[in-house]
């Protein structure tokens, strides 16, 4: 019947929404982080989320669609930030006064706004996303060497910045 | 491999950091698509025929995406800091989804009060499920989001190139 979506089609989408629901909130927040700005990193999740549906036939039987998803969000905002002749903007440096989690540290958390971000991304899909050495390489674009010596180099600097550098 | 204190520090420092930052609720909502039953509407005194009229009523958001039964009809883009509704095919139907994106998205951009030729698709009603304001939007032949800051109507209809989506700030 026109109108009518096939079989193959609800599947398709069925997997894409499970995708959708499953790596979104990640995906926003790593960005948020590395990019530093929250509405740039919803932005962002967004376009990609969009664009991964349009071509989820092809996406879904990528090793690691979640970083083909945050490439492509990545490259949304470079570009957007490049159209409006902006710099990658200082990480998004949350209001400190009211939180309680012990693991939040605000020394810390400034140095990680400090980190370039060609060391801060590795260093969160990292230690945030969980990823391994190849999900890395293969999100970032960047062979896998270089990635283990981003990540040794961001976390060697945060030590450094907080004057625990051994 | 074996973390060190300091990498054990940072992880949990991403965590918790991570928890601070809200994630709106961006869901799809599914929609069923219905026959195509012409009628005439107050957006249509002229000749031509009301193909469709997409219903949706939710969230908000900046980008209007219409998509046919497996192939894409087209995206209609409001402005740069507006509201965005994209609605895509679904199993059943078409699936709506909504965020606070400020971008437009596609290659048939269009301002708030353009009419933009849709190639392509076929006529269809969309309603939505489970919306309180599905009776009334349908009856006014709009989409209306019920965020005062992106408060559109949209209808669409057939054109000669395809569809035509109107979209209005209200």
């Amino acid at each position: 019947m026109e109108g009518t979506v096939t079989v193959e089609q609800g599947m398709a989408l069925n997997s894409f929404e499970e995708f959708y629901n499953a790596k979104r909130p990640h995906l926003v927040r790593t960005l948020v982080i590395v990019l530093g700005n929250r509405e740039l990193g919803i932005e962002a999740a967004d376009e990609a989320m969009t664009r991964a549906y349009q071509r989820w036939a092809d996406v879904q039987t990528y090793d690691n669609p979640g970083g083909w998803v945050y490439r492509v969000a990545m490259n949304w905002a470079r570009t957007k930030l490049r159209r409006a002749k902006r710099e990658l903007p200082s990480v998004y440096v949350t209001d400190k006064s009211h939180i309680e989690d012990p693991q939040f540290e605000p020394k810390l958390d400034a140095a990680l706004a400090e980190l370039p971000e060609k060391y801060r991304a590795p260093v969160v899909l990292r230690y945030y996303m969980d990823w391994s050495m190849e999900e890395i390489s293969d999100s970032l674009g960047i062979p896998k060497g270089t990635v283990k010596s981003r990540i040794h180099r961001g976390v060697a600097a945060l030590q450094k910045s907080l004057g625990e550098a051994t | 491999m074996n973390e060190t204190d300091f990498e054990k520090r940072l992880r949990g420092h991403l965590a918790a950091k991570a928890s601070l930052i809200e994630v709106p609720d961006h869901k799809f909502v599914q929609t069923k698509v219905v026959p195509f039953q012409p009628r005439r509407s107050r957006f249509n005194n002229l000749v031509m025929a009301a193909a469709g009229v997409a219903v949706v009523a939710m969230l908000g958001f900046g980008v209007l995406q219409v998509t046919g039964a497996g192939s894409e009809l087209g995206i209609i883009g409001t402005k740069p800091d507006r509201c965005q509704i994209t609605i895509m095919p679904g199993q059943e139907g078409y699936w709506l989804t909504a965020s606070t994106t400020k971008a437009r998205i596609g290659p048939y951009g269009a301002d708030v009060g353009q009419t933009v030729a849709v190639e392509g698709g076929l006529p269809l009603v969309i309603e939505v499920f489970d919306s309180p304001q599905a009776t009334d939007a349908i009856a006014e032949n709009t989409i209306n989001t019920p965020d005062k800051d992106c408060d559109y109507a949209v209808t669409v209809s057939e054109g000669p190139n395809g569809f035509e989506v109107d979209v209005t700030e209200r």
